[in-house]
């Protein structure tokens, strides 16, 4: 759209606009305006998660050992979809079983040790996202108690401690969970 | 001026019945001129991209993590007249700022000024549309421990100006100056695609002396004038053409019809309307005032123009920079209505013997038409009670 404006008809018309303008100029610069605005409110995500298993009271070790149900999962309790690794230790008391862990779910966790990778090393890891509210599918199933020799000593008044140790990593920014943990560690 | 006309008239029917001249009234052409005023209107809305590259309308997500690009397109439209346009953005309750976490502002379009809004360098035209920036990026050193589950703010600002008669410096710390910023006041739904455009009509008023008619071509001499914004000042002219074989004397006068002058707005006083006429004895400024003025309304004598002549009446408006919102998406009217008088210069004819009565006759309908340019002249001052003169 253009607008055409005739300033050369007349040199008293053109005195007379200039007088006009004068005038305004030193009065209140006012003009057609409007204003908009918009508000918004961000949430930073928040990032928790926690071990869950199933684990029935587990009756006292017969000398003969046994396998005992212990299903480790790990569930996303808030906003972030996420990467989640974690360590399993036993604890230091001396059974006088060979004790392992059963059922080991390697299809959708992997264990990168510390020869394999200095960094990263320690860990099992979970090679999917874990969406807000859902949970990994178990790491493994159960702890097995063996002994090869019967005649081998069994400390029945010990008792041993399973340690699941789980960390959670945003998934935002990477492409899978090598990457978001090894840039994570690199940070 | 009308008086002096008249009076000017009724001595020269006087004469008449002396020297031999009369004069008489002659028909009117009105025309009705319409305006309307422009607005300053534009929209804020956001969006924002998928992971398909598809723009949506923005939704806010869940949740923001640190090192996070948000896809967040503000987009301001504009609903109304040519504008500027500016942007101010703060964050809230998060250490981020609008230089340093902003993504995808076009540095060529878009110049940051000391107030601290960024200032649109373009005109923003009618219905078109302008981004601020594509996203938000959350910086990745975001402390856990402080912003975990935490909410904060982004406020987005945007200001519109008029483009007509507003030219900002955009090197200077407040590039739009002192201009304060209202919110548009319309109401209702309005398509300023439809308002007035300019057009390249010609005007005229032409008086047939054969047909003894005076006709006005088009009937709106504003017909040329493009919504008016506040500042604008739009000269134009009508020729006026003396068809007849007599010289003839044009008349004017203004007056509001009725439905604008029962309008609440007082747009009709603000803007200013400047005459000037060009005739036989000069050009001259016929009328300097409101658009709606007392004085307009008593018949202006704009000048004589001979037969076969042309005369020119030229008008300005102007509506002043001070007006605001206020006066936005109004419009209004004024009627025109010129007139004109034949002057007659009738043949005496030489006799030679005793014709009394070709003396007397003379002398009486020169009386004749000084009796009715007389009652005339006292109606209209009747008529015309504002007493003041029109033509300064």
């Amino acid at each position: 759209m253009t607008r055409q404006r005739n300033f050369g008809r007349s040199c008293f018309a053109a005195v007379s606009v200039l007088l006009l303008t004068a005038v305004s100029v030193g009065g209140i610069r006012a003009y057609l305006t409007d204003r908009a605005e918009t508000d918004n409110n961000i949430v930073i995500g928040q990032n928790e998660t926690v071990v869950t298993e199933e684990f029935p009271e587990p009756p006292d070790v017969p000398d003969e050992g046994g396998d005992y149900v212990k299903k480790v999962r790990v569930e996303n309790k808030r906003s972030v979809p996420c990467y989640i690794r974690t360590a399993v230790e036993f604890g230091s008391s001396d059974t006088g079983f060979e004790i392992s862990l059963s059922g080991l779910n390697t299809e959708k966790w992997i264990y990168i040790s510390t020869e394999e990778n200095e960094k990263l090393g320690g860990y099992y890891y979970y090679k999917n996202v874990v969406m807000p509210g859902e949970c990994t599918e178990s790491l493994f199933e159960g702890v097995s108690f063996a002994k090869d020799d019967q005649d081998a000593y069994v400390n029945q008044d010990g008792a041993l401690d399973v340690i699941v140790y789980e960390e959670s990593l945003q998934a935002e920014g990477a492409s899978g969970y090598l990457e978001a943990w090894d840039a994570f560690i690199r940070k | 001026m009308y008086r002096c006309g008249t009076a000017g008239l009724l001595s020269m029917s006087v004469l008449a019945g002396v020297g031999g001249i009369a004069a008489y009234a002659a028909p009117e052409a009105a025309v009705e001129n319409h305006f309307e005023t422009g607005i300053v209107d534009i929209s804020l809305q956001e969006y924002m991209k998928n992971e398909a590259g598809e723009e949506k309308e923005w939704s806010p997500q869940e949740a923001v993590l640190p090192g996070m690009e948000i896809s967040k397109i503000p987009r301001i439209t504009n609903e109304g007249s040519d504008c500027f346009v500016r942007v101010k953005f703060e964050f809230e309750g998060i250490d981020m700022s609008a230089d340093e976490d902003i993504y995808g502002m076009d540095d060529a379009v878009w110049t940051k000024a000391e107030d601290g809004y960024y200032y649109y360098r373009n005109v923003l035209g009618t219905e078109e549309s302008v981004d601020v920036f594509q996203g938000i990026r959350i910086p990745d050193d975001l402390s856990q421990e402080e912003y975990e589950g935490q909410s904060f703010q982004l406020d987005i600002d945007a200001d519109a100006v008029q483009a007509a008669n507003f030219t900002p410096d955009f090197e200077a710390p407040e590039p739009w100056g002192k201009v304060e910023i209202l919110e548009c006041t319309k109401e209702g739904e309005y398509d300023i695609t439809t308002f007035k455009k300019e057009n390249q009509l010609e005007f005229q008023v032409e008086y047939q002396g054969s047909a003894g008619t005076m006709t006005a071509n088009p009937d709106d001499f504003f017909s040329n004038m493009p919504y008016l914004m506040p500042g604008d000042t739009y000269t134009d002219s009508a020729v006026m053409k003396n068809s007849g074989e007599s010289d003839i004397r044009i008349y004017f006068r203004g007056e509001v019809p009725e439905e604008d002058n029962q309008d609440q707005s007082d747009i009709l006083d603000r803007i200013s309307l400047l005459i000037e006429a060009e005739t036989q004895e000069g050009r001259s400024v016929v009328y300097d005032g409101p658009l709606r003025g007392e004085t307009l309304e008593e018949t202006i004598c704009l000048g004589t123009i001979p037969a076969g002549g042309k005369g020119e009446f030229i008008y300005t408006v102007y509506m002043p920079e001070e007006l605001n919102n206020d006066y936005s998406l109004l419009h209004g009217s004024v009627r025109w209505i010129f007139s004109t008088e034949e002057i007659v210069k009738e043949q005496v004819s030489v006799q030679t013997g005793d014709n009394e009565n070709l003396g007397f006759g003379l002398l009486g309908c020169g009386v004749s038409l000084g009796l009715l340019t007389a009652v005339r002249y006292m109606r209209q001052r009747t008529l015309g009670s504002g007493g003041k003169e029109g033509i300064r």
